[in-house]
């Protein structure tokens, strides 16, 4: 499209009363989905620039930078690349002292424009302040002139105008389109826009919209949204309510969208990760709680074991522990259990040396109502508890070969029958075994069958005795102390020596 | 006006007057409205380049009308001016503050000031008559109501430029003829 089109399209536009959206922005992104959403146009405006800087778009009128320089950097680099054959109107200030208002209608044609505009307006300013400016030669009349080459220079011409006697002169001066716009807070906070009544705007924009009629009827009538004018209703009753044929929004489409889907996006990813963070907390306190920093250790050997056990525990596989006793192999098996993925499925010990031989077999298979004398009611063994869990057997080394036998078929299964039942019952648990015993030597012996040896003995964790990890002495001590202190501090009716030494001696 | 980055400029003049100001000390007018630098550093930055002190300039306190009121809600204000000299006050520069009313003097005095510019109201075609007339006793009352101030410089904004008339003369009639006046302009 060239400017040539532009002013056909704006004109056949007002012709048909198909309102006209332009979307006033500051950057490429905004011009992507102003256009993907169905803009118009695009006016290239320093405000949209500020706001997308984060910074108040009246930052615009102030000594912060050059205008010109300003919007044509960005605006060649980043909004008529991504304009897809949409008409750009660049605002620009005639004021500008710097400026060469012909040079400049020149680089803005051979840039690439569709049309220029008056932006940042002297017409912003009112009041004693306005009076000044205009007699120190910042005038609106300049801009009202520059618009009026632009339009001899074939450019489409847009006209930012506050009063009804500047809607005048622009449409004297042949500007192709008029946009009524006022001193509003465009980008102020919500409360600020709610004490704003947008009767007032529509009086004031109606005034100036006659005032372009009575001079120009063919000139194309805009509004600028913002301020009251804030959701699309009041758009849409804007239009419904005065002569306009369009409409011009900048902080309704680049920065409350913005605002609010960056605030909300960045709440849900604090928050989910926060969950994250806070779930694994509680993870890690919750296995603190059931065994892991239980064990006690900075030696090789315990650094050792605990890399053993990080790599075996979220594996699927059985696990022998073996040791001597008070070694922690419990201590191990939990921490096996609360670090692996079955951490919150149960966990279930059984002491096999602890269990009469004749229930062992009730107490891990379960039975049925009858199955034997005494057996009144159906009872769920302890592997079915276990389902979904883990199954520790500790003592493996006490069972006898029959109980052997009967094990190694469970696990290779990984289903039973109750005693008294013909029904399999399917088993999802992770088998972890301990011993203190040896249980080479037994296999060597026959006592313990050599093929569950090798299916429980699928990794293998040695807890070490403290003989062989004496760098972990004071350690252990000092834990020991810290239980025990904790204990006396909570506890108040048991003979306490209250006197040093006795204390002393009492501790050790 | 939107023409020139206002505070690069007086930064730059740091390093060009320095030398030549010897002993005199120089002050830099800063834009304090400025949205992008951080006053705390820039205050830093002006000390570096040679400046002893700063002053509220350009102020929004010759803007008037509906425009003022906007900048006022959008914090935009005169208080923005404040901070500034506040903050540069404890670094310890020298800090001369433009004001236009007393109400400006009393927040400027409190932020820590040495120094207050009675800004008179802009007169629209340099007529000192009628700046006399609007003038009144602001300096004098000023001295009277913000004790502990280096010195009171009156000054009048006039189209084109704004001119420092020195020590304000006693004759003036009454502050609140001059304030009125700049409420007047404001609306």
């Amino acid at each position: 499209m060239n400017a040539a089109e532009a002013k056909d399209m704006f004109r056949e536009r007002a012709r048909s009363r198909i309102p006209l959206t332009g979307a006033a922005i500051g950057s490429g992104i905004s011009t992507k989905y102003v256009l993907t959403g169905g803009a118009d146009f695009i006016l290239s405006a320093t405000g949209g620039r500020f706001r997308c800087s984060g910074a108040h778009s009246m930052g615009a009128f102030f000594s912060m930078g050059n205008t010109n320089d300003f919007i044509l950097d960005f605006s060649v680099r980043e909004i008529l690349p991504r304009s897809e054959n949409k008409p750009v109107i660049i605002g620009v200030s005639p004021n500008d002292p710097h400026c060469d208002g012909d040079a400049m209608l020149a680089l803005i044609r051979d840039c690439g424009f569709h049309g220029v505009n008056n932006f940042p307006s002297i017409g912003f300013y009112d009041g004693p302040f306005r009076r000044a400016l205009e007699k120190s030669g910042f005038t609106f009349a300049r801009e009202v002139e520059f618009l009026r080459k632009a339009g001899e220079m074939g450019l489409f011409t847009l006209a930012f105008v506050y009063t009804p006697e500047e809607a005048r002169q622009m449409a004297e001066a042949g500007v192709h389109a008029v946009c009524a716009t006022q001193q509003t807070p465009a980008d102020s906070s919500p409360a600020i826009r709610a004490g704003l009544n947008s009767r007032e705007s529509e009086t004031r924009y109606a005034g100036i919209f006659r005032a372009v009629e009575a001079s120009a009827p063919d000139c194309v009538r805009l509004f600028y949204a913002g301020g009251a004018i804030a959701t699309p209703e009041d758009v849409d009753a804007m239009l419904q309510n005065t002569d306009s044929h369009g409409y011009i929004g900048g902080s309704i489409f680049e920065r409350f969208p913005t605002a609010h889907a960056v605030e909300e996006i960045t709440g849900q990813y604090k928050k989910i990760i926060r969950l994250t963070h806070e779930n694994k907390a509680l993870r890690q306190e919750l296995i603190r709680k059931k065994g892991f920093d239980e064990i006690v250790g900075q030696s090789r050997l315990m650094q050792d074991l605990f890399d053993v056990v990080n790599k075996v525990a979220d594996k699927d596989v059985n696990v022998l522990v073996t040791g001597e006793s008070g070694t922690g192999k419990e201590l191990i098996v939990k921490a096996i259990h609360y670090n692996s993925k079955r951490q919150n499925q149960p966990f279930i010990k059984v002491n096999c040396a602890a269990i009469p031989e004749a229930l062992l077999e009730s107490e891990l298979f379960g039975h049925t109502k009858g199955a034997f004398t005494g057996a009144t009611n159906d009872r769920i063994g302890l592997f079915q508890l276990a389902d979904k869990g883990t199954l520790f057997l500790d003592e493996i080394g006490e069972l006898n070969l029959g109980m052997q036998a009967k094990l190694l078929r469970v696990i290779q299964q990984r289903e039973l029958q109750r005693i008294g039942s013909d029904k399999f019952i399917k088993l999802d648990f992770r088998l972890v075994a301990a011993t203190n015993m040896n249980l080479l030597d037994l296999m060597n012996a026959g006592k313990f069958r050599e093929d569950l040896y090798y299916r429980l003995n699928v990794v293998s964790i040695n807890t070490p005795a403290l003989r062989h990890r004496k760098e972990d002495i004071n350690l252990i001590a000092a834990f020991f102390l810290r239980r025990i202190a904790d204990k006396l501090a909570t506890s108040g009716n048991w003979s306490m020596p209250w006197r040093a030494r006795p204390f002393s001696a009492r501790i050790r | 006006m939107p023409f020139a980055d206002a505070n690069d400029i007086v930064l730059k003049m740091g390093a060009a007057l320095a030398r030549p100001a010897g002993d005199t000390p120089l002050l830099a007018g800063v834009l304090a409205t400025d949205q992008f630098r951080i006053m705390d550093t820039f205050i830093d930055r002006l000390r570096r380049a040679g400046y002893a002190g700063v002053q509220n300039f350009p102020s929004i306190g010759i803007v008037s009308g509906r425009v003022r009121t906007l900048l006022e809600n959008s914090d935009m204000g005169y208080d923005c001016e404040v901070r500034l000299i506040k903050k540069a006050s404890e670094k310890g520069l020298f800090c001369s503050a433009l004001v236009f009313g007393q109400s400006d003097a009393d927040a400027m005095a409190r932020a820590g000031a040495d120094m207050l510019v009675a800004h008179l109201p802009l007169t629209e075609d340099g007529d000192m008559q009628e700046w006399d007339a609007a003038s009144s006793a602001f300096p004098a009352r000023l001295r009277a109501d913000t004790p502990g101030r280096a010195g009171v410089v009156l000054a009048a904004g006039f189209v084109g430029g704004v001119r420092a008339c020195g020590e304000c003369p006693a004759q003036y009639e009454s502050l609140r003829h001059a304030e009125r006046s700049f409420a007047e302009g404001r609306a």
